[in-house]
């Protein structure tokens, strides 16, 4: 018996709902009969991230060849279900160039594979693990990938108080944090130096998740930010 | 305009899961409560399901009922949902109410499995959005600890919480507020006695009441 939404495309590759299959019911002579709430065990979760300016296509690494394009227009993708009992393959597309895929995600976690392509031609990415969230009711969740090798120290904070939000975060590094559920507009800066550019987040919710990313640009860094979304 | 005439004219459509699944449950209270305020009341409940079994047509394992304005409930041993759009196409309701929240609470296992919570739900609020309806969502109530179902007033407040902030654009209705811990007697900890029910489905139906529907006669009126 599945418990769970039909897969979209990509995760159908990834994920098999027989790991969420709950246990026979039985039956008591009480009504209603006894019936599971939940699943035996939570979600992986995998999105990706096409952090250059051509599409990108990820395919899978199952034996269906399926497929999922990240456009640029479209660049992070919504969280798909993935599997969390062996490690979610498959490689990033652009043209003849491929970067390999490999994630290792645990039930309740999530992972972002980052993929751009470099000024030769070839692909370059980065891959980021998050374990199990906590939910806060009161407050906002905010993520900081620092997806640009060459930023050692990466610092974002609002742009309307200065106030950092994350400091000292090493290169190809993630944090998540609580953050109070405002209007946020955030900026960064790369070993000292100022990142080009603002994102605008919005108001911010409380209990909801929001990510920002700093990917390479040319010589220099940019960020995209949005709130996370799981695909339905 | 008066108390009694505060939804008259609207068309309120109510699915969910064993809470309304039985004729002396919500479908019950909360059903006939409705329908003395005014409106016009189909409530469906399947025991067991998940807010994704909602988005698709699929056979309940443990019982359901359904009931269409004054007439009286029709049960059958598994019961089927029928996908939300499916329903609001057919019967263009002025309210989409969900009765879910226990079934996804996972009471018996230690962590609260939140990614796949966000995932049902996120499914058929997006379903409903879809429609373009409106649509509040009845999260849990405090139940009783214990129970065959392992319920927890712990893990009944981080479901109610995580529904409270994750059911947009659907508005929640906490149901929590409606009383204290353990105050409404249940039979198992998670379903209520026939008096459970009736203050439950009381409490419902005055949230209902208070949200910003379109002028009920109005809303009548214009329904071919």
């Amino acid at each position: 018996m599945s418990r769970g939404p039909g897969l979209p495309l990509l995760a159908a590759l990834f994920v098999s709902f027989a790991s969420f299959a709950l246990s026979p019911l039985t039956s008591d002579a009480a009504a209603p009969r006894l019936y599971d709430t939940g699943p035996s065990q939570d979600l992986a979760l995998v999105r990706f991230v096409n952090a250059g300016t051509q599409p990108l296509t990820v395919h899978s690494g199952g034996a269906d060849k399926a497929s999922l394009a990240v456009p640029p227009s479209a660049p992070v993708t919504d969280y798909l279900p993935a599997r969390s009992d062996a490690p979610v393959t498959g490689q990033w597309q652009l043209g003849g160039k491929k970067l390999p895929i490999s994630l290792q995600v645990k039930a309740g976690g999530s992972a972002s594979a980052v993929a751009w392509p470099e000024a030769d031609g070839t692909l370059a990415g980065a891959s980021f693990t998050e374990a199990p969230a906590q939910f806060d009711p009161l407050r906002a969740s905010l993520a900081f990938y620092n997806a640009d090798a060459r930023c050692t120290a990466g610092l974002l904070a609002a742009s309307q108080a200065g106030a950092a939000i994350f400091e000292n975060q090493a290169a190809l590094a993630s944090a998540r944090r609580a953050v109070n559920p405002v209007k946020l507009v955030v900026q960064a800066t790369c070993n000292g130096r100022a990142v080009e550019g603002t994102v605008d987040l919005g108001s911010l919710q409380a209990g909801q998740r929001y990510s920002v990313f700093l990917v390479p640009a040319g010589k220099g860094s940019r960020l995209m930010g949005l709130q996370d979304r799981v695909a339905r | 305009m008066s108390l009694a005439a505060a939804l008259a004219g609207l068309s309120i459509l109510v699915i969910g899961d064993s809470h309304l699944a039985q004729p002396s449950y919500l479908m019950s209270s909360l059903h006939d409560e409705l329908q003395r305020q005014g409106a016009q009341v189909h409530s469906i409940g399947v025991c067991g399901v998940l807010p994704y079994d909602w988005t698709v047509s699929k056979p309940g394992t443990c019982g359901g009922a359904e009931r269409i304005g004054n007439r009286a409930p029709t049960t059958s041993s598994t019961g089927r949902t029928t996908a939300v759009a499916q329903l609001v196409k057919a019967e263009h309701p002025d309210l989409v109410l969900v009765v879910l929240g226990d079934t996804m609470a996972a009471y018996k296992q230690p962590d609260f499995p939140m990614n796949w919570v966000w995932q049902q739900v996120s499914t058929l609020t997006g379903a409903i959005a879809a429609t373009g309806t409106r649509c509040a969502w009845v999260g849990p109530a405090w139940g009783q600890e214990g129970g065959k179902y392992g319920k927890t007033y712990a893990r009944a407040e981080l479901m109610s919480r995580f529904l409270a902030t994750n059911v947009g654009p659907c508005t929640y209705i906490d149901s929590l507020e409606m009383s204290t811990r353990g105050q409404w007697p249940t039979v198992d900890g998670q379903h209520f006695s026939s008096n459970g029910y009736r203050a439950w489905g009381n409490g419902i139906a005055k949230a209902v009441m208070r949200l910003p529907l379109p002028n009920a006669n109005a809303a009548g009126a214009a329904r071919p």
